[in-house]
Order: structure tokens, then sequence, then C-alpha cells
């Protein structure tokens, strides 16, 4: 298409594109690809040390000489992905379904589901330790009633399990926005025919709403697996990766960062998360865009 | 037949009682918990944490303000999210508007490739190791530097979209008028796409005001630290320090609560949008 700026203005166009696009290259393209690069030397984050290309000796130190953490965190990640998508998209969709509702308050319990997304992970995290915090928290008050007690995150039993319900409280506003736009696209008359004819209200959901809302579907789960499988910040500030909670990205993150700094064996776990998360994104996408088809 | 619109839905109550008596629970009940605490003395909360506080210990606040040095760490975020964030809308409007217009060679390649750019991996280990090359680590230039690319990408994701929605006319009658491309940006483009700009500034700034992972890597002095960082340091330092830390974290929230209830509409849009980003 012709532009309508001409001579000098054109001029003005490109040199004002400069800097965004220096940014982009800089700070987007080059650090996007260069985690295999750095995967293959001995970076490591103490300053004045320098680098050197060691081949794939950081992938025989992931898969051979400590094979156990590698194995660890994988389960880790599995069970943590697996169940923030099952359990986030399915009381998502409870959610969405009776917030798209006319009753008194929706609109005020529709802000509330929400408004974890913009605490972010520091309060939310802290807010969730005090909450469970072993001597004297209100969670701790409630057990002592039955006579028991836990040091919840501080338990290999319960840590994950507590960090599963708290990223799911975190994000399960996101999902259900994501599920009430797809049933506001259902035309409201389908569902009163549907109960006219004597359908049950749970019944009316599965057969006439459910289905139509593939696509939500499709979106709500890939973005949950997509999104458990790489986040680690939450993590971050409730255990730290200890107590079976050492998914691979809290995995890289404290690989690189702490400890040994080692730069190198980071980049390397960080491929093995961003390998791990492409294949399960791409099978979950076939798979579902083949569900959308046979609902259509 | 039967009415289609009524003011309720059928069996409305029970709708009211679920799912209102879980959402109250899970999620107005943390914050009322942390208020009740935030209010206790520490030996109350240590006996019954659940009991209202007696006497109210309003002293939590100030003394979380002070131990936490959160004034300063408050400073730092403000500075830290409003500088990348009208940076990166200056530099995603200047990519945007030609790009969506298609007014300068590639475009269509440089929509793909910037569009692209809300997909690439999280790259923190290379992004820590370039911020030790290009001196952006522990300063606070730096630090606002890193933080443009993820707001500007989005920003032109965004940007993109809506500026679709301005007729091409209107270029054309600018030029006639002899309005030059600048001009015509900031005194016409940008007025007609405020809430463009709103969308993004609000989604993509209270992202950066969140970010936790970001000050960890790169910033190292704790008198640069933003609050999020902050607020952590001083879970670990005030260890079992309960009543304070949920002083501070109260006081931390209280902003963001606040700006979410004035702009949510503006917040959920930019999170359908970022949808397909993270």
């Amino acid at each position: 298409m012709n532009n309508v700026f001409a001579g000098r203005q054109k001029l003005v166009i490109y040199l004002t594109m400069i800097p965004g696009f220096v940014v982009f290259c800089l700070f987007g393209i080059v650090p996007s690809i260069s985690t295999l690069i750095i995967s293959f030397t001995n970076f490591t984050a103490i300053p004045g040390i320098p680098a050197s290309f060691v081949g794939v000796s950081n992938y025989i130190h992931i898969f051979v000489d400590n094979a156990q953490g590698v194995l660890q965190s994988l389960k880790d990640t599995l069970i943590f992905a697996a169940s923030v998508t099952v359990l986030q998209n399915a009381i998502a969709l409870w959610m969405a379904h009776v917030l798209t509702k006319k009753f008194p308050g929706v609109k005020f319990f529709r802000t509330l589901v929400f408004m974890p997304a913009v605490l972010g992970v520091t309060i939310i995290g802290l807010m969730w330790s005090l909450i469970f915090a072993p001597s004297g928290g209100p969670a701790a008050g409630i057990l002592s009633l039955f006579g028991t007690s836990s040091a919840f995150f501080g338990s290999s039993r319960f840590a994950l399990p507590l960090v599963i319900f708290v990223q799911i409280w975190a994000n399960l506003g996101f999902t259900t926005i994501v599920y009430i736009a797809g049933i506001n696209t259902v035309p409201v008359e389908l569902g009163e025919a549907a109960r006219i004819d004597g359908a049950s209200n749970w019944l009316n959901f599965w057969k006439v709403t459910f289905p139509m809302i593939a696509p939500s579907l499709t979106v709500g789960v890939i973005l949950a697996a997509a999104g458990s499988l790489r986040t680690y910040d939450l993590i971050y500030v409730l255990t730290d990766g200890v107590n079976n909670t050492n998914t691979l990205g809290m995995y890289m993150f404290n690989t690189a960062f702490q400890g040994s700094s080692n730069l190198g064996i980071g980049a390397g776990i960080g491929m093995i998360q961003f390998v791990l998360t492409i294949v399960v994104v791409l099978a979950l996408q076939k798979y579902l865009a083949r569900r959308e088809e046979a609902m259509s | 037949m039967k009415p289609i619109r009524r003011r309720f839905s059928h069996d409305w109550w029970r709708y009211l009682f679920t799912l209102g008596l879980v959402v109250i629970i899970l999620y107005f009940g943390p914050l009322v918990f942390l208020a009740n605490i935030s209010l206790e003395t520490e030996s109350q909360f240590l006996t019954n944490s659940m009991s209202l506080p007696h006497p109210f210990s309003w002293s939590n606040f100030a003394q979380a303000w002070q131990q936490a040095s959160m004034g300063e760490y408050f400073l730092n975020s403000v500075l830290y999210t409003v500088v990348p964030t009208v940076i990166a809308l200056m530099l995603s409007l200047f990519l945007a508007f030609p790009i969506s217009r298609q007014y300068v060679r590639w475009a269509r390649q440089l929509h793909v490739l910037l569009t692209s750019g809300m997909f690439f991996p999280v790259a923190v280990i290379p992004l820590f190791i370039e911020a030790r090359m290009l001196h952006l680590y522990n300063n606070r230039p730096g630090y606002i530097i890193l933080h443009i690319e993820d707001a500007m990408v989005f920003g032109f994701f965004l940007f993109v979209g809506y500026f679709r929605t301005i007729p091409r006319e209107l270029d054309e009658s600018a030029v006639i008028d002899g309005c030059g491309y600048l001009r015509y940006l900031f005194t016409i483009v940008g007025p007609l796409a405020r809430p463009a700009f709103a969308t993004m500034g609000i989604y993509a700034g209270i992202q950066i005001w969140n970010d936790l992972i970001g000050p960890v890597v790169f910033l190292a002095t704790p008198s640069l630290f933003p609050l999020s960082r902050g607020l952590f340091v001083f879970y670990g330092t005030s260890a079992s320090q309960w009543t304070l830390l949920a002083a501070g974290v109260l006081i931390a929230a209280a902003p963001l609560i606040i700006a979410f209830l004035l702009f949510q509409r503006y917040f959920i849009q930019g999170a359908t949008a970022g949808a397909i980003k993270s």
C-alpha cells in the first residue's frame, strides 16, 4: 500500500521505529535464542570468571551425574501442571456457568475472583504463607480444633498440594473470564428452549452450553498448561522449591541464581522445560482442535 | 409461554448461596484474616489469631512501614513502573502505526516477527548475562531498560489491532492539511487511541509493578529494590513477626486493590488480550 506521508516525513517514520526495533532485537530475539547456546557453556553468575564452550557436559551433568534431581523435578512439574490445568479449568467452568446467571451480587463476585490477578506473586505468596503459618496461623488454629497440626508449606506431604491450591486460587479469575466470554456467545434462547423441554440445569449445561464453548475450552486448557509448566515465581515465594515443589522452572532458577550459580546447567534445565512445554502444548492443541471439529 | 427476560435467573438463590459462599470464604476470607492479624499484637496472634484484635494494635502499620522501609521501596516501584511503561508505550506506538498502515517496507513480515515476540520463551538467564555485559545490572536505568521490551511487545500487539479502527482517510486529510507525521501521531492518533493506551498502560504497568523475579535477578543493592522484593526481604528478616508482615502485605496490597477497582475494565481487557500472551 502506498504511503500518504512522503519525503522527509517518510524518513521520520523509519527513524522513530529504530529504538523500538533495537530494544526488540536486544531484549527479545537475542535472549530467546541464546538459552540454547548458554546451555553449552560453563557461564556462572559469579563475575570475573571467563566462560567457554563445554559441549554437552551440562546435559551429562543433568541427566547422568544428577539424574535423581531432574527426575524428581520432572515428577513435581507434571503433578503440578496436570493438577493445576485440570482443576483450574473445571472450577473456572463451574464459576463461569454460575457467574453468567443473573442474581444479586454477581458483579461483586466476578470482581472478587479476578482480584488476585492484580495482587502479584509477592502479596499472594506472603498472604497464604501467613494463613498457613505453622504456629498461630488461622489454618493451624482450625487444625488444632481437631487436635492435629501440620507444617503446611514445610511438610513434604502437603507442600505440593498447597502450592497447587494457591496457584489455582491466583489464576482462577483469569480462566473464568475466558469461559464467561465463551458462554456469552451461546444464544440464550437455546438454554431457555432446553429448559422448557424439561432439561435440568445440569443436563442443560453439559448438553447445550459445554459443546458450544469448545473453542474456549481449548484456550483455557492451553493457557493453563503452558502457564503452569513455565511458572515458578509463586513457588519461589511459597517454598523456594523444597518439599517436592521443585518444578523445572524452580530448578532452573535455583541452579542458575542460587548456590553454585551455574548459568550453563541452569540454561540446560531451561531447555528441558522449554521442550517439555512445547511438546505438551502441541499435543494438547492437536487433541483439542480435533475435539472442536467433532463438536461442531 | 413463560417470559424469557426476568430480572434474576431461575433458581437464582441457589447460585447466590453456593457460589457466593465459596467466593466469600476463599476470596474475601483471606483478606479479612489478613486485616484481623494486622491489628493484633504479637502475643495475641500466637495464642488465638482467629479472635478479634483486642486491643487494636494500629502501631503495626507504622512499624511495618518503617521497619520494611516501604516508603523507599514504594518510590522505586513507582519509578520502575511509570518510566518503562511510558517509554514502551511510545516505542510501540512508533512501531505499530506505520506497520498496521503498511507505510513501511516489509510491514507484513515485521508484524509477524513482532507479534511472535509475545511467544518467545522466558529467557531470564541470557538476560542476566546481557544485563551484566551492557552494564544494566544492579542500577536503576538498567532495570528500567530491561523492562521495556515485554511491555512494548504487548503494546504493539494491542495497538496494531486498534489502529485498524482509525480510518485511513484521516491520514490523507492530515497530509493534505500539511500536518507532519509526528504531530499527526501525537495530536490526532494519540487521543483517538486513548482506550488502547489505557489498557496497555494499566495492564503492562501492573505486570512490572508485581515482577518479583526481575528484581531478584537484576538487582543486588537493597536501596534499589522495588516494593515486590522489598516486601519479600522483609518476610525473610522479620521471621515470625507475623502481625507486622500482615500489616506490610496490606499496605502493599491497598494501592493495587484501589487501582483494580478504579480501572477494572481496562485491566480485564488487557488480560483478555494478553490471554494469547502468557
